[in-house]
């Protein structure tokens, strides 16, 4: 019963902040809501057992992407037509066409067919989750490879990016 | 030596080329002679080949050469020569050999130019030396490309038109050819040691396919194989309505090229023909011979009459050419021992005439920039050696009795004419014109006033004569003495007429 | 269970540890010393160490396969997988990044005074890194950082040159329509997991025995690889592309790009079932009649290339059909398809290689109009560009022709002789640009030279002969690569 109560707790903590960041005449606070959504999610994982699911919820959307979202609302002047009305009831509409086909599509066995019992059981677990996720990332026999060799396009992309921004820099200094 | 001697007939073109391509940039003459010096090799081996090497009395293949080449699908490097190759293996050496000094004015791009022509050489000898069919395939396109380029860059003001126009013909053709060849390659499969490309083989396989054969939309197997084969061969002979091409090409190929397309490059659909299309569907072959017979005919009478229209001197030669190739087809069509003898015998000495006709159009061309035959006239005031020699020529071509040209002709329509005398008659028609639009053309170019302009011309140099003399020679050996190549043929021929005979018996009967 | 890596994991490693470590020692010794012009000798040596450590593998091409034991290799527990014929694929595209970079060395390396050369090399170890692990992958996780990790850096390297806005509007819209096509790509691995709870290519066929959802992913999982392979309808950005990128990264793109997706949609193609080998035959025509269609009209070179790269890519399809249509051939399907990749490969990268030099000497446009006669000006490098066009459209003597066979041999001995026949004809039909090629190179009056004196290219001048020897020593000899 507590479960389930901090669950409504949060799902509507996301939800509320979610209509809020959508709805809100300034752009700021829209961010500042979506920090709700983001953490209402995070608690989502959280009780699912996912604490590690949670924890990278935490740092990289509200560490990274929020803050990163913030930045580009400061740097930028602001768009008024961004917040015409008729498009976040379109925004809604197909956000509320694509649940409800979700819906109906487990209602009528689709996600029966799939043996979910191969994943890993993550709500029962006692323990926290992050000990086995970094062990398995560092284990030949699971994710070694994928978790090393995403670094090499992680690098790749800083190196892209450094590549690209310095453009900008370079035609600001020959202009000057 | 004669182990790889047909490997080094193929190949020492190809070295040349090589070579010719390593000469420093604006050694042309070092290209000329590098070029020479290989085609003569190539032709010196195939004359020691001819006289000396090749046994007259044994059947089957000689000099074979037979290895793995490409194991996945049983595709072999298998050359080898027998009576029906070997006078074309030599016409080809000879044919290149003196296209190569009459290139001698080219004086554009010449490296690229004899680079070409001796690849080209690679391409022909392989046609006639190869028994695998794949391997055949591959020289066959590989000869298609020295040709595009050849009249493509060194051709004249329509030479792009003609070369593209050549190109894709030939290519439809090539491809219906590999269509066929698959086909054949798969259904080999369903016997004796697995799928092979061995013409031999396949040729040996030929009855068992026809007797359990299925059918393809209504169409027995063979009959449409026999089509893709006939259409892909038929493109280059070239047989009517495939024949547009032709006369384009000849037209806007430097003389040279002309030589070495209707002497040689027209006698490759005949060989086709002659070794894959027939014998591999024998039962095709033989219902449609009276529609090939039709169309010999028709080839026959069509270029005469076409000929006699023309004002260019190399368009007459051309539509002769397309008359001449007729008589191959009128004498295998009928498939007796006297027409097909005639028939091969046709391919070797049209190619004499046809390249010595070229030749002396290729004279009055480099010294009057033009080839309108009712420009010309009384040139043999000042030409007599060229006359001489234009006139062997042109009696070879017409088939003046003593000369090759008649032996070859009669005995296509002796043989032609157990089978079908009617379109024999019909033929002779043909011959008449031959007959009308050579000497007219003669005619036109050498008698009556000589125009003024005219008068500086020299007698034709040495280098064409070296290059004429020797087809003039064989126009006229070969008239007198028809044994120095019928007697090369006679077993080959007398196997393969015996092998399909009784298809042709089965649709009589 | 955690235990050390095996010799076949680091046997598929170690090609990626030398190009990782490359870029490692590019950046780190950039950082110390500047100045100094050590990127591409490090890049060089990293490729060629990477090529070293692939050899063992490839080395065993052309042997029947069920008779050694270990092969394919399987690593990291199945996350990767490769056969010897892979293995040779993959020494293309080592190859593709070489060649590449070669032929930036007396180009790309000099723009805006060198100070991009950085990101330039690293980025062309990055590259071929991805297109290792994708031709190699057999797990969702590998396919996608695979294809991320190949697209990446070829986002970048194709807007190089940055004051051209041909090529940076090339890089911008290979970028958003890779992003589109990695979502794809992703949310069918997602929609697949979540139906068939796996991550290995049994999800396929699992998918294809599932429901609706799993049948779904599996639609954007194709959805996604035919983007990179450049299939219709998902062709239309290769024209800009490759035309806006810098020419040696097109050689890359054409070569490598195409043979890794092309690999990978191999391994990860449904065994033969429901789908049946009508959609990839269909698919295939369609790839191929467009792509003529669209490169008859076309006055660039190089995008008369990148279309034919199009119509290769959807020969490539017919492969896939055969295997559909005869589920026991697999093993002759992919070495059909392993050469073709090998043959198309070189024939590109001799193809693009050329165009680069002609270009440099008509001012930088590969326009027909620009490069009219430069054939015959420039023997050698038009020589190599109309080989390597013979190759493209399949004349026998060339390994374009036999790679094009096997695949058409594999479609006729499989029983579908009527699509057989159909290739054959959309495959005839390509000569009509082909040709265009050629005519334009050597029938035509040369154009007035235009534009700065071409810098003499040597290292460029003299690696070009490597493909253009391949593309003739492939099409005569096939035997040791015929059965990759």
């Amino acid at each position: 019963m507590a479960s389930l109560l901090a669950f409504l707790l949060f799902a509507g903590l996301a939800v509320v902040c979610a209509l809020v960041a959508l709805f809100h005449r300034s752009v700021v606070h829209s961010a500042f809501a979506l920090l709700g959504t983001l953490l209402g999610v995070a608690d989502l994982f959280l009780q699912l057992g996912a604490d590690y699911l949670a924890m990278t919820q935490v740092l990289i959307y509200v560490g990274g992407i929020l803050v990163l979202i913030l930045f580009g609302l400061m740097l930028t002047p602001p768009d008024r037509r961004e917040l015409r009305p008729a498009r976040i009831f379109l925004g809604l509409a197909v956000t509320g066409a694509g649940a409800l086909l979700f819906l109906t599509r487990m209602d009528s066995g689709a996600w029966k067919a799939a043996p979910l019992q191969e994943l890993p059981d993550l709500a029962n677990q006692a323990s926290p989750t992050a000990e086995p996720i970094g062990l398995a990332f560092l284990e030949r026999d699971s994710w070694l490879l994928a978790f090393e060799f995403a670094s090499v396009i992680l690098l790749a992309a800083l190196v892209g990016a450094v590549f690209i921004a310095r453009r900008r820099f370079r035609v600001d200094d020959e202009g000057a | 030596m004669s182990d790889y001697l047909l490997t080094l007939i193929t190949f020492l073109p190809l070295v040349g080329s090589v070579a010719v391509l390593l000469l420093p940039k604006g050694a042309d003459n070092a290209v000329r002679w590098t070029a020479a010096v290989f085609t003569g090799a190539a032709l010196a081996l195939s004359t020691w080949l001819y006289f000396v090497g090749f046994d007259d009395g044994a059947t089957g293949m000689q000099f074979v050469e037979q290895r793995s080449w490409i194991p996945a699908f049983n595709i072999e490097y298998f050359l080898g020569v027998d009576g029906i190759s070997l006078p074309l293996i030599w016409l080809s050496a000879l044919i290149h050999f003196v296209a190569v000094f009459a290139s001698w004015g080219i004086r554009k791009s010449v490296k690229g130019y004899f680079a070409l022509l001796l690849l080209l050489e690679v391409g022909v000898n392989g046609v006639f030396c190869a028994l695998d069919f794949f391997l055949f395939y591959v020289f066959w396109e590989i000869m298609l490309l020295p040709m595009y380029f050849l009249i493509g860059i060194w051709g004249g003001p329509r030479r792009e038109y003609a070369a593209i126009k050549f190109f894709l013909y030939t290519l439809a053709g090539s491809v219906l050819m590999l269509v066929a060849m698959v086909a054949l390659y798969l259904m080999s499969g369903n016997y004796g040691d697995g799928a092979t490309f061995n013409i031999l083989t396949m040729h040996e396989l030929a009855g068992q396919w026809v007797a359990d054969q299925g059918t393809f939309l209504g169409m027995r197997f063979t009959t449409w194989i026999f089509w893709f084969l006939f259409v892909g061969f038929a493109v280059k002979i070239p047989v009517f309505p495939f024949h547009t091409w032709l006369p384009d090409a000849h037209v806007e190929a430097p003389t040279p090229i002309s030589v070495i397309l209707a002497g040689i490059l027209l006698k490759l659909g005949s060989y086709g023909m002659l070794r894959i299309n027939f014998p591999l569907a024998p039962d095709a072959f033989a219902q449609a011979a009276d529609f090939l017979a039709i169309l010999g005919t028709i080839n026959i009478v069509y270029g005469a009459y076409v000929a006699m229209g023309q004002t260019d001197f190399k368009r007459v030669v051309a539509y002769s050419s397309v008359s001449h190739m007729g008589y191959f087809l009128l004498g295998s069509a009928a498939w007796t021992i006297e027409g097909i003898n005639g028939a091969s015998l046709q391919l070797f000495t049209h190619g004499t005439s046809s390249a010595m006709l070229f030749l002396i159009v290729g004279v009055v061309y480099d010294r009057a920039h033009h080839r309108n035959l009712n420009d010309f006239g009384g040139l043999a005031q000042r030409m007599p050696f060229y006359l001489g020699l234009s006139t062997i020529g042109i009696f070879a071509g017409l088939g003046l009795p003593g000369m090759s040209g008649f032996i070859s002709e009669a005995l296509t329509l002796l043989g032609a004419y157990q089978v079908y005398p009617v379109l024999v008659i019909i033929s002779t028609l043909g011959i008449l014109m031959t007959a009308a639009f050579l000497l007219y053309a003669l005619q036109r170019v050498f008698l009556g006033p000589l125009p003024e302009k005219y008068s500086g011309f020299q007698d034709i140099n040495g280098r064409e004569a070296f290059c004429m003399i020797p087809f003039a020679a064989l126009c006229i050996l070969v008239g007198v003495l028809p044994s120095l190549v019928l007697d090369k043929m006679a077993l080959a021929i007398e196997a393969l007429q015996n092998d399909l005979a009784p298809f042709f018996q089965a649709v009589a009967g | 269970m955690p235990g050390p890596l095996t010799p076949s994991d680091w046997l598929l490693a170690a090609p990626l540890l030398w190009l990782a470590g490359g870029v490692v020692a590019i950046l780190v010794l950039d950082a110390f010393r500047p100045a100094a012009r050590h990127e591409a000798g490090l890049a060089f040596l990293a490729l060629l160490g990477a090529a070293w450590s692939l050899w063992p593998l490839a080395e065993a091409a052309g042997e029947p396969l069920e008779g050694i034991p270990g092969l394919p290799v399987r690593a990291f527990s199945g996350m990767l997988e490769a056969s010897p014929g892979n293995a040779v694929v993959g020494l293309l595209c080592l190859g593709a990044a070489a060649l590449a970079g070669i032929l930036s060395l007396r180009s790309l390396c000099r723009l805006e005074s060198g100070r991009h050369r950085t990101a330039l090399w690293t980025l062309l170890l990055v590259a071929p890194a991805g297109m290792l692990v994708t031709l190699a992958s057999s797990h969702f996780a590998t396919l996608f950082l695979g294809i991320e990790t190949l697209s990446l850096p070829l986002y970048v390297l194709s807007a190089l040159r940055r004051t051209e806005e041909g090529s940076v509007e090339a890089g911008l819209k290979y970028f958003l329509l890779g992003a589109f096509a990695s979502g794809f790509l992703v949310f069918g691995m997602a929609l697949l997991y979540a139906g068939t709870g796996r991550m290995d290519p049994g999800a396929v066929t699992a998918a294809l025995e599932g429901g609706a959802l799993a049948r779904a992913g599996l639609g954007f999982l194709y959805a996604g690889l035919l983007f990179k392979l450049a299939i219709a309808p998902f062709h239309l950005w290769v024209a800009d592309v490759y035309q806006g990128a810098p020419t040696p990264i097109t050689a890359l793109m054409a070569a490598g790009t195409k043979a890794a997706a092309a690999l990978a949609l191999l391994h990860w193609a449904p065994p033969a079932g429901p789908l049946g080998s009508g959609a990839w035959a269909l698919l295939a025509c369609a790839t191929l009649a467009l792509a003529n269609l669209t490169a008859l009209n076309q006055e660039n070179l190089k995008r008369i290339l990148a279309l034919s790269g199009v119509a290769h890519a959807g020969l490539l399809l017919f492969a896939l059909a055969a295997l559909q249509a005869a589920p026991g051939s697999g093993a002759s399907v992919e070495a059909a398809v392993n050469f073709y990749l090998v043959a198309y490969g070189v024939s590109a990268l001799a193809a693009f290689g050329a165009l680069e030099l002609l270009e440099r000497r008509a001012g930088g446009h590969a326009e027909a109009s620009a490069l009219r006669g430069l054939g015959r000006r420039f023997p050698v490098a038009g020589g190599i560009l109309a080989l390597a066009v013979l190759s493209l459209a399949g004349i026998p003597g060339t390994a374009g022709f036999l790679g094009k066979y096997f695949v058409f041999a594999e479609l006729v001995r499989s029983g579908e002789v009527g699509v057989a026949l159909l290739g054959i004809l959309l495959t005839l039909w390509s000569f009509a640009y082909y040709l265009r090629i050629l005519v334009v190179l050597y029938m035509k009056d040369a154009a007035p030279a235009g534009g700065p004196p071409a810098v003499q290219d040597t290292p460029a001048a003299v690696a070009l002969w490597v493909p253009a020897v391949l593309v003739v020593l492939l099409g005569v000899w096939p035997a040791p690569a015929h059965l990759l």
